[in-house]
């Protein structure tokens, strides 16, 4: 209910002029050609074969003494739901706090998960959701961690200086955590209610400098209703920015544990638990500012017990090779295509060729 | 005339031109931006009216510059305002056997022409920044607060569109501080010294 209560109070605001209200929104449609015959099919609420889209509204209400309030509301492939909902006091650089329906700060790419602040159409492997290539439990069942990674909880945040230049930023949160059926369910886990008694914890820390950044994320919890099955994930990653050239790269892994009673697993349950491991190393270069080509390769990489459902093995591996083209028409206008290609080991899928075009407005 | 719109585009300073094209056409095409005659101080009120739009991407020193361009280099002006309806609207000139009477009779002494918005901001002096009170500092500021600008935003934001949001001073500052706290910004104190003085002389 807590979102009822946000979202009255920034719309109040909002329409009693009484605070600093910021509004900012953004769409998205993109459509995939999938090559060969019989293409993995994704979610598409319009009903199109490969045509997605994704709309947001954001709405920050500024109260004064560094107190404010934020409401984010997005739609695409679950329908409506809110991304952000939370409060905010900011006490000192080095200590703020904010609590409600929040975006955990998990990787480098989770901050930028809005299609206007990527310059690919699609997501990287480790974040990738519907839009990803055999993404069901039949397969290898989505990427690393969820994006946005939304629950609900309490985050304390800040930035210590370390020289002139150089700064240490933290996050460290408490929340509801992730939530799932021998193995994690990213749509059940942004339900408002938790299913078990013991909180999740987490947190980041990032080391930035002139034109660099190196960052360690971590988290983990127990996902099922008894209490008794746990996850723990970890990431580094690294920025850099050589003038018009930025190079990105990530690593993300997660541990599940799965439930040795189930049935239906085609292998012996020895350990049973699995690894996966995600990871993308990418080159953003604008040409001019208004156009900026991407060459992006990224994979996902599983170890261990598959899911009773899955028809992947064991050491299953999935890898794609990106050339993205990113153009701006203007401020709130850009265009976005790219050629992907999708090779497999150790699962019964074909290599794909892929073409996406997409358009995104953001004001 | 596009030959000469391009004989004079390419002989003027490049810095100016690639001014004009990274901010006058960053929110709008060509068309818009030099589709249109003025006389010379509607030029500086049009650039300011601009300048408050997105007062982080157009400095009082670039308006200056870009007044400039748009009267001296593309030449985009009218004479001065002379009664006459064929000079209110050299772009579509009204045959002059049958002149719309209600343009015949709007006044043409103002700065205003027909096609310039009534929305001005009443508060805009009359006279826009000069740079004749500048100093090197003030330049410097300028260049270290763009390139800032653009290195830290672009971080996160592929779009750009940060500019048309940081309208007003208290805006700005709150959201480069809420801007500033997210994780692995990478905004220190210093680069939001800068940016608070430069946003005061902007405001
Ligand atoms: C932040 C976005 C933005 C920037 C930057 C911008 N403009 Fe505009 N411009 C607009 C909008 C929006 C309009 C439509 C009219 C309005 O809303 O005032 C407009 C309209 C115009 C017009 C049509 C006349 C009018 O006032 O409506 C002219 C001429 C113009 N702009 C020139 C310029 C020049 C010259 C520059 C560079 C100094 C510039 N613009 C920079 C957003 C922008």
């Amino acid at each position: 209910m807590t979102r009822w209560w946000v979202g009255a109070l920034v719309l109040a605001a909002a329409s009693a002029h009484a605070f600093d209200v910021t509004a900012a929104g953004s769409a998205a449609v993109d459509y995939r050609y999938v090559s060969g015959p019989n293409p993995p099919e994704n979610p598409s609420t319009l009903g199109i074969t490969g045509l997605t889209y994704e709309v947001a509204q954001k709405l920050v209400a500024e109260v004064g003494h560094g107190v404010s309030f934020t409401v984010k509301a997005c739609a695409g492939c679950h329908g409506l739901e809110v991304d952000q909902g939370f409060g905010e006091v900011r006490v000192k650089r080095f200590f703020n706090v904010r609590a409600g329906r929040l975006n955990l700060p998990f990787g480098e790419f989770n901050l930028r998960h809005d299609p206007t602040n990527f310059t690919t159409p699609s997501k990287p492997l480790p974040y990738a959701m519907g839009d990803m290539l055999w993404y069901g439990r039949e397969g290898f069942n989505l990427g690393i961690v969820p994006a946005p990674f939304v629950d609900n909880g309490v985050e304390v945040y800040g930035s210590l200086s370390l020289s002139k230049k150089v700064q240490l930023d933290y996050s460290a949160y408490v929340v509801k955590g992730l939530v799932g059926d021998n193995d994690i369910d990213w749509a059940r886990s942004r339900n408002y209610l938790d299913i078990n008694r013991t909180p999740a914890g987490g947190g980041r820390v990032v080391l930035t400098g002139e034109d660099w950044a190196v960052g360690a994320s971590f988290t983990g919890g127990t996902y099922d209703p008894k209490d008794t099955l746990h996850y723990l994930m970890g990431g580094l990653d690294l920025y850099l920015r050589f003038g018009p050239v930025v190079f990105r790269a990530e690593g993300l892994a997660r541990r599940t544990d799965l439930d040795p009673t189930a049935t239906g697993y085609a292998y012996q349950v020895i350990d049973s638990w699995f690894l996966k491991v995600g990871w993308y190393g990418q080159v953003d270069w604008a040409i001019i500012p208004q156009l900026t080509l991407v060459l992006r390769s990224d994979g996902l990489q599983h170890f261990g017990l598959p899911i009773p459902e899955s028809s992947i093995q064991p050491n299953a591996r999935v890898l794609r090779q990106t050339v993205a083209l990113m153009g701006r028409v203007n401020e709130n206008f850009a265009i976005k295509a790219d050629y992907e290609l999708w090779t497999v080991t150790d699962a019964p899928f074909t290599a794909r060729h892929l073409a996406r075009l997409g358009v995104v407005v953001g004001y | 005339m596009l030959a000469l719109v391009l004989a004079l585009t390419l002989a003027a300073p490049p810095n100016a031109r690639l001014a004009w094209e990274r901010k006058c056409l960053y929110c709008h095409s060509e068309e818009v931006a030099e589709g249109h005659r003025y006389t010379e101080p509607q030029w500086r009120r049009v650039v300011e009216k601009m300048r408050l739009k997105a007062p982080l991407l157009i400095s009082k020193a670039d308006a200056v510059l870009l007044t400039r361009y748009a009267t001296q280099t593309l030449k985009l002006v009218l004479p001065p305002a002379r009664p006459t309806p064929m000079v209110v609207a050299p772009l579509k000139p009204v045959p002059v056997d049958k002149p719309p009477a209600d343009e015949l009779k709007t006044p043409v002494m103002t700065d205003l022409p027909a096609d310039l918005p009534a929305d001005l901001p009443p508060e805009l002096p009359p006279t826009p920044p000069d740079d004749s009170l500048r100093t090197n500092a003030d330049d410097e500021l300028d260049q270290q607060a763009t390139a800032l600008i653009q290195a830290r935003c672009s971080k996160c934001h592929a779009l750009g569109r940060v500019y048309g949001r940081l309208d007003t001073y208290e805006r700005s500052l709150t959201t480069l501080e809420r801007m500033r706290l997210k994780t692995g910004s990478g905004i220190t104190d210093d680069d939001l010294a800068v940016l608070e003085r430069y946003l005061r002389a902007q405001f």
